[in-house]
């Protein structure tokens, strides 16, 4: 694909986060899902945002994705600052630049397979490209299942069908929110080898929500967040180093003991302690 | 496109809740075109009717229209004056009419004959041929009255009482009532046609003694000779008028008998389309209900539209269009059989008795606008509400747990509620105590009664909670954990029980309405008929009908 290397060589971010903040609520019920989160997402590069449950994780996403505003900071899509955006350019940059998978696969169940697949690009009354929807849907294995809708799909189908109805519009970046969380380990196991041949071969740009180390362990780099705030990231890590990694961050939470900068070989350390 | 297969496959999901949608719509429509097609068709086979009346009469001479009611009775014009005008250059022919409502025939078994709807007619048989507009019937035996002891009576009367051409009968008159022989059937303007009337007839010397206590003419038509014109001729006769004598063209004649059919036919249109326009406002209450629940229903999935990039615009399209179908689909078939209505309230004015020429179908242009407006126009205006809902959907809700886009505010629903349902209490209120005159008090009734239905509409969600708490207490009890769930399930989503309610309340204030109405009209009767009999003694010949009433 050529524009597979274009995208590659260039060299700003796909999308970036600076002093991103979301507060929920007010007063005594104040919420801060997002403390102040600065990340860049390179282009052509899948990363994955890991943390436990509250972390801020999927608020993240959705603030940078554009289906949920920022209480402060920038959050950008390539140039673009979300903030100065209205509700209309809002909808454009979606429909247009974004593509989107969901742990709830998120289909239209009144339309078929295909209909899905090309529904962004329906309502942006473009064409699609039909050779490169012939080869995205060629890789997932779609090609027998077109006309039937996803009540008549398993959840392993279902999902490759949001995964081609992110990647056919090309977007400029796709944010996936625990596209393997209602998937069995194969399908699950397929569904990323998907996302990961879509970074590889055809430099689409991927950032993926989950909490399960070994869907992260498929991605270029990934990062963590707890309490709202960026704690650390990992390039090309297994899905071992992954959960030692998760461990510190919720052991350290609540244990007492840790001493104040400790590095990870001492945690890990301390932590084969508390498990004796 | 593809929001359009959106939109079809969507409706398609909900077929039984769409058809039946549609079916309220369809209703409305058909009563409206029914009426208008019937009330058209009417129009004109009685305008035609007035046309085939004043075919034969040039002109007219009359008591002058300022003098005294027609109905009540006008000054009789002398015999003389017929002579006069026969006199007159330019007039070929006149004929001199009389007549008198109220005679009434009594068949052989010795009843009257009731009046049904029409009105009974006494009738001098004109004595010129050429302007005579009743006719004997050709059966072979029949034969025009000549002398006072002989008479005729219309065909349909005299068959559907069983008067046997060849016997006596009594006729109850102004003068008196007499025996005379029926010496035929006879038949007004065309034998097919009966508008109403039941027409006894004499020769004019016998009716004149008869009707007029052997006075004059009430009319005097007359036909202007070939060349004559209807200005010279006035113009010649119009100094042997007296002051309170007027005449008229065949064009006036025609003119005011159309008139008059006109407002007979105004007011029975009026009073069907009120019809219409309740069941049209029910059917925008099933529409909206329907809107908003399929809406709300599919929260998520037009949230999902608006993640993957449709604007807020094509969202509210999306209902829109459905609407659109919807009122599309209710018009085609609402004019379809809206035709069928119009024969069933032609059937119903035939079985009252009336025979009105048969008139071709008249579906006018209006009538077509009519429908298009009301089919489309009342599901697009109350899908207008769900539509703007659905344009507040944001992306996020296609991610929440429990979306809902406009959190159910209670206190809201409560003041806003009670306010409109307030002011349309006041708007009642006065419209029934105020002192309005039928014609102004319809406004203030209608707003107000509509007022009222929408108050309890937007009110109702706020009552859900507690009255499916308190009313499902007992099923709880008594089913143990289905009865739990039953009332719990209830209470849970406020707005979608309300609604289903509703569809229920707009059900049972049909059948009240109905009801109502129909007692009212029956008590009505029955308080006009008590105001108008004063007597202690009521004697009715061959039944009193209802009358009993008017004396207890």
């Amino acid at each position: 694909m050529s524009d597979a290397s274009t995208l590659a060589t260039e060299t700003t971010a796909a999308a970036r986060a600076v002093e991103a903040v979301k507060v929920y609520g007010s007063g005594e019920t104040e919420v801060r899902a997002l403390d102040g989160v600065d990340i860049t997402f390179e282009r052509g590069k899948f990363t994955a945002i890991m943390g436990p449950s509250g972390s801020g994780k999927s608020t993240l996403m959705h603030c940078m994705a554009a289906l949920d505003n920022l209480t402060g900071g920038q959050a950008f899509i390539g140039d673009t600052d979300l903030s100065s955006l209205t509700d209309k350019e809002l909808t454009m940059l979606r429909r247009d630049r974004v593509g989107f998978i969901f742990q709830a696969f998120n289909l239209v169940p009144t339309l078929n397979a295909i209909e899905n697949i090309t529904l962004p690009m329906d309502l942006a009354r473009r064409e699609p490209d039909q050779e490169w929807v012939d080869s995205v849907i060629a890789t997932v294995g779609l090609q027998d299942r077109l006309t039937h809708r996803p009540n008549e799909l398993s959840g392993g189908q279902q999902q490759r069908v949001a995964v081609s109805r992110a990647l056919a519009s090309q977007p400029e970046i796709i944010f996936a929110d625990e596209p393997t969380g209602n998937l069995d380990s194969r399908s699950g196991n397929d569904v990323l080898k998907f996302m990961r041949e879509a970074v590889d071969d055809l430099g689409q740009t991927i950032v993926m929500v989950t909490h399960d180390a070994k869907a992260a362990s498929f991605a270029d780099r990934t990062v963590f967040l707890a309490d709202g705030l960026l704690q650390g990231e990992m390039l090309n890590p297994t899905a071992d180093q992954i959960l030692d990694y998760m461990k510190i961050l919720q052991v350290g939470q609540f244990v007492k003991g840790i001493p104040e900068g400790a590095t990870m070989e001492e945690v890990l350390e301390y932590m084969k302690d508390l498990d004796d | 496109m593809t929001l359009l297969r959106y939109s079809l496959r969507s409706i398609a999901g909900v077929k039984v809740r769409f058809a039946l949608t549609t079916l309220a719509v369809i209703v409305g429509v058909a009563l409206t075109v029914g009426v208008l097609i019937s009330t058209d068709g009417l129009r004109a086979s009685l305008n035609d009717l007035s046309g085939k009346i004043y075919e034969k009469y040039d002109f007219t001479v009359r008591a002058a229209s300022d003098v005294g009611d027609r109905n009540e009775g006008v000054p009789l014009l002398p015999p003389e004056l017929a002579d006069e005008i026969a006199s007159t250059d330019g007039v070929e022919a006149v004929a001199g009419l009389a007549q008198e409502f109220n005679v009434v025939a009594i068949d052989g078994d010795g009843n009257a004959i009731e009046p049904g709807v029409g009105r009974q007619l006494g009738f001098g048989w004109p004595e010129s041929e050429v302007l005579s507009t009743i006719y004997v019937y050709d059966d072979g035996i029949s034969r025009q009255p000549v002398g006072p002891d002989e008479f005729a009576i219309d065909h349909f009367t005299g068959r559907e009482n069983g008067f046997i051409i060849g016997q006596r009968y009594d006729v109850a008159t102004p003068g008196g009532t007499f025996d005379f022989e029926l010496v035929g059937y006879l038949y007004f303007i065309d034998p097919e046609t009966r508008v109403t009337l039941q027409i006894v007839a004499w020769d004019m010397p016998t009716a004149r003694q008869l009707l007029h206590d052997g006075g004059g003419y009430d009319l005097i038509h007359g036909k202007l000779s070939p060349g004559a014109s209807f200005e010279e001729v006035v113009a010649a006769i119009g100094g042997r008028l007296g002051p309170d004598i007027e005449v008229i063209s065949q064009q006036e004649n025609i003119n005011e008998s159309n008139q008059e059919f006109a407002s007979n036919i105004n007011l029975l249109r009026n009073l069907l389309l009120a019809f219409a326009v309740i069941v049209l406002i029910i059917s925008g209450f099933i529409t909206y209900n329907t809107f908003t629940l399929v809406m709300g229903q599919r929260i998520r999935e037009l949230g999902l539209l608006r993640v993957l990039g449709a604007e807020r615009r094509q969202i509210a399209q999306v209902v829109a269009v459905e609407a659109l179908l919807v009122g599309i689909v209710a018009t085609i078939l609402g004019l379809g059989l809206g035709i069928g209505v119009a024969f069933g309230i032609r059937g119903a004015l035939d079985s009252s008795g009336a025979h009105l020429p048969d008139s071709d179908l008249i579906i006018g242009g209006w009538t077509i606008v009519a429908a298009v407006v009301i089919g489309i126009g009342v599901t697009m205006v109350t899908a207008t509400w769900p539509a703007l809902q659905a344009r507040r959907v944001t992306p996020m809700v296609a991610l929440a747990d429990d979306p809902e886009i406009d959190p159910f505010n209670r206190r809201r629903a409560l003041i806003v509620g009670s306010a409109v349902g307030v002011v349309g209490l006041i708007l009642l209120l006065v419209g029934l105590l105020a002192g309005l005159s039928t014609s102004q008090i319809v406004i203030p009734l209608g707003v107000g009664a509509l007022l009222m239905l929408l108050g309890v509409n937007i009110v109702a969600p706020a009552l859900a909670r507690p009255m499916s708490l308190i009313l499902g207490w007992p099923a709880d009890r008594l089913f143990s954990i289905n009865g739990r769930l039953a009332r719990l399930n209830a209470a849970r989503n406020p707005r979608r029980t309300a609604t289903t309610a509703s569809a229920l309340m707009i059900g049972l204030a049909m059948v009240s309405l109905v009801t109502v109405l129909g007692t009212s009209f029956k008590q009505t009767l029955n308080d006009q008929l008590k105001d108008s009999v004063e007597a202690d003694w009521l004697v009715c010949s061959g039944g009193c009908n209802n009358a009993e009433g008017a004396l207890s």
